[in-house]
């Protein structure tokens, strides 16, 4: 067992072992692998003691229904910990008038002190940190109240350094703790402090950065990139979280420009920065699915097949939705998806031939 | 438990409120830039929110000829705009961005005058009407010391920080027409004192009930520096 360094690694070998199972008792039935009722003895107890040893090592599911639950556990702990954020945002609303304003102050330091105190005693108590991510969600959450009610007692002007801070805190505490849900919050800090920092230097007031969806690119292409630049060896789990929030956010807004430039910095006309965006969006997509494939990285292989098709309906429905009528528009759109289906099992049954 | 482990944490928050609270304290330091009394008319008491037990005052301004303050004034103008770096071919492209700028608002003074004696006065500006803010927005500039030049009283004019941008209007037959509009980028007032005050003053019959002394610091930010009941 000694190749088996991590949660994943050994939720890997566990899967293995019950496949190997399935398939062991299949070839039984079938004949093919007559096996003695000494050796059959020596092969349960091996895995069984293998299957023991990982559960207690590193939490791993070990049956089918042991995964269901902790899928369960996942959603209960999400859910939790937004509903408690909440909790604590609202009730300090609530409140938070009725308090002199050096209570205020102390309040709102206070509360996401408190929150990292209560992760870390949590955190040794778990191995799975169902509970320790909801209280570091929890703090997160009070550190966000902190500074922008902190912001509206003094009437301060908004400032994009508030999501420096978010985005240091909960990267912290999604490293420390292995929390990915924090990673997600922090990069999505991250990426809206760079994208107020490009608006800015456009000249723009930095809240404005939503108007133009070219100012949250570059930020979102280099959250892809950040686990090509910084190992990831000890926390594998973190690249897939890099990935996703990267492509959800560059393809959304590479789908937007496409249909409506009208804000883009470039200095083209509308319709030919649509254009660019357009043909660059579909590559794009076409590039993340075949990175996706060699990579094995399923989820990002549906996102860029999903980004794929919406943005080719999009130019389609564009150039076409106007003057065709709407039974032949459809039909054609039938048509291309059946083509793209006849495409995808082609490219899946030459992915079958090279993986041994 | 590693309290290396909570030292990280505990520095960013503590950190981040130092900084906020260095603030706000290096823009109540020394002299205001301006300190105006207000009344009722210019800061409505905010009453919609039933979520919170916070009292914030609703900073209500025009422009100088009575249009409301999201459109343009007619001296927000395509010279002012290309003053404060918005071109007037972005604006035509509809690419127009907001810019941070700082607005001067005069005070009960000859801008209001003109709005209500005018030939279409706002219907909550008619004589013997008390709901119509006396606060005009008379200029925009990127430098706010120049924009003090020019308007010194600072008794009568405030100062703050606001987003301009381009609005255009019209095209296809119609000639296509660019103007400037105004936002404050704090529109909303915190009381955090005399609150129990204010809220008896308001719910008073007739108005305006109360007044309220507004300073304004070095960073171009508000705040209550009192409260008092108005007589008529």
């Amino acid at each position: 067992m000694s190749e088996v360094g991590s949660r994943r690694e050994a939720q890997l070998r566990v899967d293995r072992i019950r496949a190997f199972r399935e398939e062991l008792a299949a070839l039984e039935r079938e004949g093919v692998v007559p096996l003695s009722a000494g050796e059959r003895e020596r092969l349960e107890r091996h895995l069984d003691e293998t299957l023991a040893t990982l559960g207690a090592r590193f939490d791993v599911d070990t049956t089918e229904s042991e995964r269901r639950i902790s899928w369960a556990m996942r959603i209960a702990s999400t859910l939790g910990a937004l509903a408690l954020g909440a909790a604590v945002y609202l009730f300090f609303f609530r409140y938070w008038g009725l308090m002199s304003t050096p209570l205020q102050v102390a309040l709102l330091v206070a509360a996401p002190l408190v929150g990292a105190l209560a992760t870390q005693a949590m955190a040794p108590r778990e191995r799975t940190p169902y509970f320790t991510s909801l209280i570091a969600l929890v703090a997160f959450a009070a550190f966000v109240l902190n500074l922008n009610v902190l912001g509206g007692i003094f009437n301060m002007t908004p400032s994009p350094a508030a999501f420096l801070a978010w985005s240091a805190f909960a990267l912290w505490l999604a490293y420390q703790y292995r929390l990915r849900l924090l990673l997600a919050a922090g990069l999505g800090c991250a990426i809206i402090l760079l994208a107020a920092i490009q608006a800015s230097l456009a000249g723009a007031w930095w809240t404005s950065f939503i108007e133009n969806p070219e100012n949250l690119i570059p930020a979102g292409l280099l959250t892809i990139a950040a686990p090509s630049l910084v190992s990831h060896r000890t926390r594998e789990e973190f690249p897939f979280v890099y990935h996703m929030l990267g492509l959800l956010v560059v393809f959304p807004c590479v789908l937007i420009l496409s249909i409506t430039a009208s804000a883009s910095y470039l200095p083209f006309s509308d319709r030919l920065v649509e254009s660019i965006y357009a043909v660059t969006g579909q590559a794009g997509a076409g590039l993340v699915i075949w990175v996706g494939i060699r990579g094995r990285l399923a989820g990002v292989v549906n996102l860029g097949a999903a980004f794929f098709l919406l943005l080719l309906y999009a130019r389609l429905f564009d150039w076409w939705w106007d003057w065709m009528p709407r039974y032949l528009f459809f039909l054609v759109i039938g048509l291309i998806s059946i083509a793209l289906l006849a495409v995808f099992r082609r490219i899946r049954s030459r992915v079958s031939a090279r993986t041994p | 438990m590693s309290w290396r482990n909570l030292a990280v944490p505990a520095a960013i928050v503590l950190l981040a409120d130092a900084w906020l609270l260095m603030r706000a304290a290096g823009n109540r330091s020394g002299e205001p830039q301006a300190t105006i009394e207000l009344t009722e008319r210019e800061l409505n008491l905010i009453r919609d929110d039933q979520q919170t037990s916070a009292l914030r005052l609703r900073l209500t301004w025009y422009g100088p000829r009575g249009y409301p303050p999201e459109t343009a004034a007619d001296w927000f103008d395509q010279r002012k705009l290309a003053e404060l770096g918005i071109s007037s071919e972005q604006a035509e492209a509809r690419r127009s961005r907001p810019r941070p700028v700082y607005v001067a608002l005069e005070y009960d003074g000859e801008a209001a005058r003109q709005r209500d004696q005018g030939a279409n006065p706002l219907p909550e500006c008619r004589v013997g009407e008390w709901v119509c803010s006396r606060l005009v927005a008379v200029d925009a500039a990127l430098d706010p010391a120049a924009l003090r030049r020019r308007y010194p009283d600072r008794a009568r004019y405030l100062i703050l920080r606001a987003e301009a941008r381009a609005i255009s209007s019209g095209g296809g037959s119609r000639p296509r027409q660019v103007r400037g509009a105004l936002q404050l980028l704090i529109g909303e007032i915190y009381v955090p004192r005399d609150r129990d005050a204010l809220s008896d003053l308001a719910a008073a019959p007739g108005g305006p009930r109360y007044a309220v002394r507004l300073s304004v610091g070095s960073r171009y930010e508000p705040w209550v520096a009192g409260v008092r009941r108005r007589t008529p």
